[in-house]
């Protein structure tokens, strides 16, 4: 799957309940009911999404942790949890004619 | 607000592990019997192979001068040898080399022993156990440079990072709880759970 277009945001009326101590972050998804645990590196993607289109993303990634990996190997790691996300209703594609009715307001 | 502080709290437990492993969302297999009980499984280990050693000894000591040449020597014809032995004859125990202090001229030198945990120093009883083995040997002329030095010493450190870890054994982990108390502030929440689970509160 990719992305060439739209933005990513939380899904509506996710729960998040994170686990510090257990590194992880439990998110429960109220579309399809399901419980998921997430690891820190797709916690941070998940709370990297407020809207933005693909690349921002990736970018915002990169510099949260650069210099552990390169540019590519960031937008890899981002692309492939987005693909996870979206399978599993976590987060959700706006199109892009839609953010610019609505606004680029994440959930 | 409370964005940010989750980000921020999920780029450190992203970093603490260098290189941040391959995102995951693992589904959560859950059962009306098990009344909402979730299995998580705990963190795996912090590695720690960029230090010396979770434990370090250091033996340190002074050769006198008329010894020095024969000393270098020593060490450049067993040290390699004394490394490999360490690493065959014991699990978690590493030779890290010995170095001489410059600048104050007395000719100083520090030995480094590195062990995953504590309890890894148990590892000399099978390391030492045949006296006329080339590594015994060699590590018996080693120590006896230190025993000649009447101003020796052997420090023991512990990595910082693992203090509250149990890979260093519970002492360390009192010593941060005691270290928390003198200070005022409250026991950790790791003490505190384990005094409730002593009176059998829930």
């Amino acid at each position: 799957m990719s992305f060439p277009t739209g933005s990513f945001r939380r899904s509506r009326g996710l729960r998040l309940r994170p686990l510090p101590e257990r590194e992880v972050c439990l998110v429960y998804v109220p579309k399809r009911p399901n419980l998921y645990t997430l690891n820190a590196t797709a916690w941070m993607i998940l709370e990297l999404c407020r809207g933005q289109p693909l690349k921002d993303l990736q970018a915002e990634f990169y510099n949260n942790i650069e210099p552990l990996m390169s540019r590519q190997e960031a937008a890899d790691y981002v692309l492939a949890c987005l693909n996870d996300f979206v399978q599993k209703l976590i987060v959700e594609v706006v199109p892009a004619a839609k953010l610019k009715t609505t606004g680029r307001r994440g959930s | 607000m409370k964005s940010r502080k989750h980000l921020e709290l999920a780029r450190r437990l992203t970093l603490r592990r260098g290189a941040p492993n391959a995102p995951s969302a693992k589904e959560v297999p859950t059962e009306v019997r098990s009344n909402s009980f979730v299995a998580i499984d705990p963190p795996p280990k912090v590695d720690t192979t960029y230090a010396v050693g979770n434990v370090v000894v250091e033996w340190c000591f002074r050769v006198p001068h008329g010894q020095l040449r024969t000393f270098v020597a020593f060490l450049a014809d067993n040290e390699a040898m004394i490394a490999a032995s360490c690493e065959r004859l014991m699990k978690g125990v590493h030779y890290r080399g010995t170095f001489m202090i410059t600048g104050d001229g007395r000719s100083e030198f520090r030995t480094y022993w590195g062990y995953d945990s504590s309890v890894t120093e148990k590892q000399w009883e099978a390391g030492l156990a045949d006296p006329n083995s080339n590594f015994v040997r060699a590590v018996r002329q080693l120590r006896t440079y230190w025993l000649q030095d009447p101003n020796a010493s052997h420090r023991h450190m512990a990595l910082g990072a693992l203090l509250g870890d149990a890979a260093l054994g519970p002492f360390f982990k009192f010593t941060l709880n005691t270290a928390e108390g003198m200070a005022g502030g409250t026991p950790s929440a790791a003490a505190r759970s384990g005094a409730a689970r002593k009176s059998g509160r829930k």
